[in-house]
């Protein structure tokens, strides 16, 4: 019963800007795939073609084995049944939560509607709050509501755009518990926007990065952390510094804070090296020697920032370090956490 | 997310259900939205068009040699008048209410905005009774010192200041709203940081407060002196030559509306210029506030003579714009019960004139409300129009209609006329209704529209279970204030009606014209009564705390 989503060549212009350009991807069920990538990059209206809400300029979207989109096909989103989750919640403001979860359910009798629905609520841990309306309920509980109220139906598929941007932090991590929890157990594809890396690390299978209208790499978010495509994949997972390299008579690249392996078939000779904070180690050993500009407390870990001649990169060291500002230390890059590029 | 957000391209813009069925329809070319901004500048258009080609002649050089002088100084005296008592009171009675806390305070917060329930002309004739030298006041400083009329001096009503007295009375509200709101929404952190910054109050007040909303009085203050400009019963009644009472008698008096439509001309340039000042103002207004979070403001409870003096001062004014007038009406209506001629066939007459303006005005108002959706330029203008028919007083606009039905071959009797009329209530009140209609849209946004599609809805399933439901309130609202708008109108009734159809307005100011004060009081207590109907909706939402309509 549970189907796949399978997008192919999917493209989106306004005007004469591309925003989403021959995309492909594939959802499989009981799978969740995160959208990352910058405003601007394409990824919700990608997500919005999905659902039906826009039509795609070319390509297609397959539903199971049925086409919904392309082909001249262009089935409505109100026939999809697809659940949407909104950054905004998009609760019905006349409804109270249960009437808003019971909403999807208005082919069924009511006694049955209202005993899924309530069974639904209890689900998101919001079964004392059934006859609140929208005004009356936190962001947390909103959001919760609106999860709630899309998987009621029993949909084919989940789509969700920046779901728990909009609430605290402190909500945040508890409703995303909530919703991936109660998404799992369907085993629908899943596929949610967000910006926040971290969060896509977190609740995703795989990521998606996204760049102007393309996706520029997926895979699992181990793949994509350790072995990004391009140096703006890398920089999408979490922060990077750059510097630069140059072909040693050795077969390695060289940089300022020490020498990496050249990948393979690369002919260039100047490069584009990414280092992850992590990947630095700070000793006393005779490693290269930088300058330590700053370094802070940033709860478990202490950010420290070296300098070397003109180039400077970010440490992240779990163990503190006796050196003072200004004064030199060792630094010795780890190979699993340096990325080489051919210098742009 | 950001993506599709700039461009013009709504083809594929999820609609709700009500506003795309109309956007179906409005489509063709806008053809819809271009036909109602015609219909809505058709009044405007038509009365200048007259005032400039056809307005010269005899008529119009005896109004310049006699008249024009008289009008012109009558309007801005009236005018400026307004304007400085408006501001005496208004503005502190806001910043009391809005910073203090006396005893009284929540009722007065709303009391204060009662008098936008009455019309000038209505409280013209009250003023003029209570006032006048038979009315109660003289006759008991006459029976406490036995002094005859002639004896003393007593300030006249029937005079330009006078006038000016009455229409600040009604119209003060219109100040006090937007600088509550200014007040409320904008001055919490700058005050407090002018507190730490060691300013006393009085200096928080002027030089804090006061700048900061400075652009929302000026808005409020252009708002009412377009209603002061456009009054004709009051300024008739009061016997005060106003622009506006020239333009009427250049029709009644002198049977010639295109001079009256050439004297419009200046009644014209200045209702445009104080909308271009309201426009301008409000934009600022809005500009300073969106950038400055809600916060409860912590009011400052007020002891000993203080809280007197506060309570003193709100009172005063609460009787002068709405207390006193209403309950000598009350008395003049209890006094002149058995002589007072039976009031059904005005009111049915007045619900059905009103019903059908505000009928027809509800329709443009929702047409433009929906196409200022899409922020094409046909809404913009369609803005424009409708808040220049706003700002035109409707004697003006009445003329170009009494012009053009003069020059067909059947009289003022009949449909013709009754469809003018019509028009003409359209072109002046459009405006009141696209702002709570917009309001009310503005509550459905388009993911709401989304979340119900990927929910099965079809598109009469969310016409029904999510537009109407959510769009109703707003829309009632709407429809209420146009309502009562249309009822209160006077001079365009007057002028426009169909012979012998006599609304609650026109019965009233038959009989105040008669100096029948007492028979004018049950008329005008019942179009007081309606008009309290909206004002306490709207005290209603100012109390809850929705002052601003809640920036998303």
């Amino acid at each position: 019963m549970s189907q796949d989503i399978r997008v192919q060549g999917l493209s989106r212009r306004y005007g004469n800007e591309t925003v989403v350009d021959m995309v492909d991807l594939d959802l499989p069920h009981g799978t969740t795939t995160a959208l990352i990538g910058a405003s601007g990059a394409g990824k919700s209206t990608l997500l919005r073609m999905i659902a039906g809400l826009e039509t795609p300029d070319a390509g297609t979207v397959q539903l199971g084995p049925g086409l919904v989109s392309g082909d001249g096909i262009m089935v409505p989103p109100e026939r999809r049944r697809i659940g949407l989750i909104f950054q905004d919640f998009a609760l019905f403001p006349h409804l109270s939560a249960v009437e808003n979860v019971r909403f999807g359910l208005s082919h069924l009798a009511k006694p049955e509607g209202q005993a899924i629905a309530a069974d639904w609520l209890a689900r998101v841990g919001l079964a004392d709050r059934a006859y609140a309306f929208p005004h009356q309920l936190s962001g947390g509980e909103q959001q919760r509501v609106a999860i709630a109220r899309a998987l009621a139906p029993e949909p084919l598929a989940i789509l969700m755009d920046e779901p728990f941007s909009g609430l605290d932090p402190m909500l945040r991590a508890d409703v995303r518990d909530a919703a991936m929890t109660a998404i799992r157990e369907v085993e629908i594809p899943a596929l949610i926007v967000t910006h926040d890396s971290e969060e896509a690390m977190l609740i995703a299978d795989r990521i998606a990065i996204m760049h102007a209208g393309k996706i520029i790499q997926i895979g699992t978010p181990e793949e994509l952390y350790s072995a990004p495509a391009s140096p703006r994949a890398a920089s999408a997972l979490g922060p990077v510094s750059s510097v630069k390299g140059r072909l040693n008579g050795r077969g390695m690249v060289e940089t300022a804070f020490g020498a990496v392996n050249a990948p393979k078939d690369m002919d260039s000779n100047t490069f584009q090296v990414l280092i992850r904070p992590e990947a630095v180690d700070i000793s006393d050993g005779n490693a290269a020697r930088a300058v330590l500009i700053s370094k802070r407390r940033l709860g478990y870990i202490f950010q420290i920032i070296v300098q070397i001649e003109t180039e400077s990169i970010s440490v992240w060291s779990q163990k503190p370090v006796s050196a003072v500002v200004g004064e030199t230390v060792s630094v010795r890059l780890d190979e699993a956490g340096c990325f080489v590029f051919p210098y742009e | 997310m950001t993506a599709q957000a700039g461009t013009d391209n709504f083809e594929e813009k999820p609609f709700q259900g009500v506003p795309r069925l109309l956007k179906e329809i409005v489509r063709p070319g806008n053809a819809l939205i271009a036909l109602a901004i015609f219909l809505v500048g058709l009044p405007l258009f038509s009365t200048v068009l007259i005032g400039i080609f056809a307005g010269g002649g005899e008529t119009w050089n005896h109004i310049i040699d006699t008249f024009f002088w008289t009008y012109l100084t009558g309007s801005l005296v009236v005018l400026s008048g307004v304007a400085l008592l408006i501001l005496i009171t208004a503005v502190p009675a806001a910043w009391i209410v809005t910073v203090y806390d006396f005893p009284g305070r929540q009722a007065f917060s709303w009391l204060l905005i009662l008098p936008l329930a009455a019309p000038g002309y209505v409280l013209a004739y009250s003023y003029a009774d209570l006032l006048g030298v038979v009315g109660p006041i003289q006759t008991a400083i006459r029976d406490a010192t036995g002094l005859a009329a002639r004896d003393y001096w007593f300030p006249d009503i029937r005079s330009r200041w006078g006038c000016a007295f009455v229409l600040a009375a009604a119209l003060y509200p219109y100040v006090y709203l937007t600088a509550r709101a200014a007040f409320t929404s904008q001055s919490v952190c700058t005050l407090e940081a002018a507190q730490a910054l060691g300013a006393a109050p009085w200096r928080r007040f002027t030089q804090v407060a006061l700048p900061g909303a400075r652009p929302a009085i000026v808005a409020g203050l252009a708002l009412a002196l377009m209603e002061a400009a456009a009054d004709y019963g009051a300024a008739d009644f009061l016997g005060v030559q106003t622009l506006t009472v020239g333009v009427f008698r250049a029709w009644s008096s002198f049977s010639d509306p295109a001079a009256g439509a050439r004297l419009a001309l200046v009644l014209v340039a200045l209702a445009l210029t104080l909308l271009w000042i309201e426009r301008r103002r409000r934009g600022d207004a809005g500009t300073q506030a969106s950038s400055i979070r809600w916060r409860t403001i912590q009011r400052k409870k007020l002891g000993g003579w203080l809280s007197l003096l506060a309570v003193v001062f709100c009172s005063l004014i609460f009787i002068w714009g709405f207390a006193a007038p209403f309950v000598r009406l009350i008395w003049l209506a209890i006094e002149a019960r058995s002589s007072t001629p039976p009031l059904i066939k005005p009111l049915l007459n007045s619900i059905f004139l009103a019903g059908a303006g505000a009928a027809a005005a509800f329709i443009i108002a929702l047409i433009f409300a929906i196409g200022a959706r899409s922020k094409s330029r046909v809404a913009q203008v369609a803005k424009w129009i409708a808040a220049g028919g706003y700002a035109t007083p409707g004697a003006v606009l009445a003329l170009g209609g009494v012009y053009a039905l003069n020059l067909l071959p059947f009289t003022l009797t009949g449909l013709a006329a009754l469809t003018v009329l019509v028009l003409v209530y359209v072109s002046r009140f459009t405006a009141a209704g696209t702002g709570p209609l917009e309001a009310a849209l503005g509550r459905a946004p388009a993911s709401l529209n989304a979340a119900a599609r990927s929910l099965g809805a079809t598109p009469i399933q969310r016409v029904w279970r999510v537009d109407l439901p959510i769009i109703l309130p707003g829309a009632a609202a709407a429809g209420l204030i146009l309502f009562v708008e249309t009822l209160k109108e006077l001079p365009a009734t007057l002028m426009l009606r169909p012979f012998n159809l006599d609304t609650l307005a026109v019965r009233a100011y038959a009989y105040a014209s008669d100096e029948r004060l007492e028979t004018a009081a049950l008329p005008s207590l019942v179009i007081v009564l309606c008009g309290l109907l909206p004002v306490i909706l709207l005290s209603w939402r100012l109390s809850t705390g929705r002052a601003g309509g809640g920036v998303e």
